[in-house]
């Protein structure tokens, strides 16, 4: 009986299994192979280099640019989503009159192509035609050159992308949030304790498995951050928006350095791994520790 | 009167304020989509344009790309999320079901691809395609998009048919199904609002992907509505009056499904948090 049950996971999981060998693992092995090979050009077969690809990738200053220019990206918007998300899921927990309204409006950029945000928050940020610096004139401020200089054009790719992203934050939170058992924050009220004494001590240490999610899922999405950037931005001005996937994008299909392109991926793809496995740790560290 | 305690005053500012946030992109996407090029690059920018106009729209339909770009979509996307379900769905029912030796372990490592960036994927895919003679053809983007949404739809049904009761299935056995059966008769028809959330992410991931689109697709035979629209705004030339009409063409479907459908896509988005 036992035996005949596993068998039947086999065959039921066979046939997914491997068509994800023959997409996933299949190319990763090859573009890992390539990243060993010199590769200049279209032509994909060079002598082989060992880890050099890699040194060169390391070394080159464009790369650094972008890991760091990636690096502050990813910090700024896991913040700002963090905080608004935050905001809005408690707001709408409350449940006051309109709330479904606003959950549905909320959800909408979730579904929306990150390339028509992109297009739209480029025109939004126009200049001299552009609604954003038309508000920012109605209120008595004139706004930054958005895209032509090199904070403005990061606040751009950051704002357009909360656009795209705290509505995931707030509708993961919302989930968890009511999930929390009603009785808890009655027998805290009856103890004497305030909200915010009640937030902290009991809504964020039971959420935390929901913010952990929340965490892993949007760090590994700003990580690849591509589509907003290409179309807002593409880098610009002079590389101040250049992130990871747009290096590796130019330097492999305009530049046609596969070799390198490969050995950068594989860098960023360590990096997110890295990250992930220490926010684990660092997760289950402090619940072992209470 | 409760509306006016300060704590809900403060929540309905913030409600209002994330309220604009949001729909302030659609809004004057819609307006630029009905203005003529000249009010378009008045200075200051017209809230109200007056007179309205569709030429925008007719320009983008009569010009055909606009049809060949939304036909490529549809028929991507809607090939690859089918062939996506039909391996996808038995698959989560074995992992959930049927546990054997190292499923726990394939399990980690289908939903682990969830994290990859995607340009790891970029070269291999474009140097497969290429030798397999599949750049810019639609199958060739089915092909890649096969992955995303398998994690996708392997994700979130896995957990639903976890939470169907052992019992259910013990009747049926205890009824003489066997185990394909019992699959097929039992656990497929209880699990079908499940299967629809993860139909339409699955959908949704090939109908907004981009950048595979991109290095994959040449010409407007093949290329999708991402790139389509893209192509709108170059380094040359812009057409922002065109670009915002096919967007606001683009994004309609999607925003009508929302409204309609919110419940299970609520649900399906955060398919992973209740789990814990």
């Amino acid at each position: 009986m036992k035996r005949t049950r596993r068998r039947a996971g086999i065959w039921f999981t066979l046939p997914a299994l491997i068509v994800m060998a023959a997409t996933v693992l299949y190319p990763i092995l090859w573009s890992l192979k390539i990243s060993l090979y010199q590769s200049e050009g279209m032509m994909s077969s060079g002598s082989f280099v060992g880890l050099k690809n890699y040194a060169k990738v390391l070394a080159s200053h464009a790369f650094q640019s972008a890991l760091s220019n990636t690096l502050g990206f990813v910090a700024a918007t896991i913040i700002v989503e963090l905080a608004v998300g935050f905001a809005v899921a408690l707001v709408l927990n409350r449940n006051l009159p309109g709330t479904p309204f606003f959950r549905v409006l909320f959800a909408l950029p979730l579904m929306i192509a990150p390339v028509v945000s992109g297009l739209q928050w480029r025109w939004l940020f126009a200049d001299q035609y552009g609604a954003v610096n038309q508000l920012l004139s109605l209120v008595g401020t004139g706004g930054p050159l958005w895209l032509g200089s090199v904070w403005g054009a990061r606040a751009a790719v950051l704002i357009a992308n909360v656009w795209l992203a705290f509505p995931f934050v707030v509708l993961v939170l919302l989930a968890a949030m009511s999930a929390l058992p009603e009785d808890l924050y009655e027998a805290a009220r009856l103890d004497g304790a305030n909200a915010v004494q009640a937030f902290r001590r009991i809504t964020l240490p039971l959420l935390k498995p929901a913010i952990l999610m929340v965490l892993v899922v949007r760090l590994s999405d700003a990580f690849r951050v591509f589509d907003v950037v290409y179309i807002l931005t593409n880098g610009g001005p002079g590389g101040a928006t250049e992130v990871l996937s747009s290096y590796i994008y130019k330097n492999t299909f305009t530049g046609l350095h596969f070799g390198q392109g490969s050995a950068a991926s594989f860098i960023v793809m360590i990096l997110i791994m890295a990250v992930c496995f220490v926010l684990f740790k660092l997760m289950r560290a402090k619940e072992e520790a209470r | 009167m409760k509306a006016f305690r300060p704590a809900n005053v403060v929540s309905y500012i913030i409600l209002l304020v994330m309220s604009l946030f949001v729909v302030f992109p659609f809004v004057w996407t819609f307006v630029t989509s009905i203005k003529t090029d000249v009010q378009m690059f008045s200075i200051p920018p017209q809230w109200i344009p007056h007179p309205a106009t569709a030429e925008h729209y007719r320009a983008v339909l009569q010009e055909g790309k606009f049809q060949s770009f939304i036909t490529n979509s549809l028929v991507v996307s809607i090939v690859s999320t089918a062939f996506s379900l039909a391996i996808g769905i038995p698959a989560a029912y074995g992992f959930a079901k049927h546990r054997y030796r190292f499923s726990g372990l394939f399990f980690a490592a289908i939903v682990a691809v969830r994290m990859f960036p995607p340009i790891v994927m970029g070269v291999p895919y474009f140097l497969m395609m290429r030798s397999l003679g599949l750049i810019n053809t639609g199958l060739g983007l089915m092909i890649v998009y096969l992955p995303l949404e398998l994690t996708l739809i392997i994700w979130i049904m896995e957990g639903f048919f976890r939470q169907v009761p052992h019992e259910i299935e013990e009747a049926a056995e205890i009824d003489g199904l066997g185990t394909f059966r019992k699959f097929i008769r039992i656990a497929v028809p209880l699990s079908v609002p499940s299967i629809g959330v993860a139909s339409i992410f699955s959908f949704l991931a090939a109908w907004n992907e981009f950048m595979f689109a991109l290095t994959l697709t040449r010409s407007e035979s093949a290329q999708t509505m991402p790139v389509g629209i893209a192509g709108y705004v170059t380094t040359f030339q812009t057409f922002w009056g065109q670009m915002s009409a096919t967007g606001i063409l683009y994004i309609i479907p999607v925003i009508l499904f929302t409204v309609f459908a919110q419940k299970g896509m609520i649900k399906g988005l955060t398919a992973g948090a209740s789990k814990e």
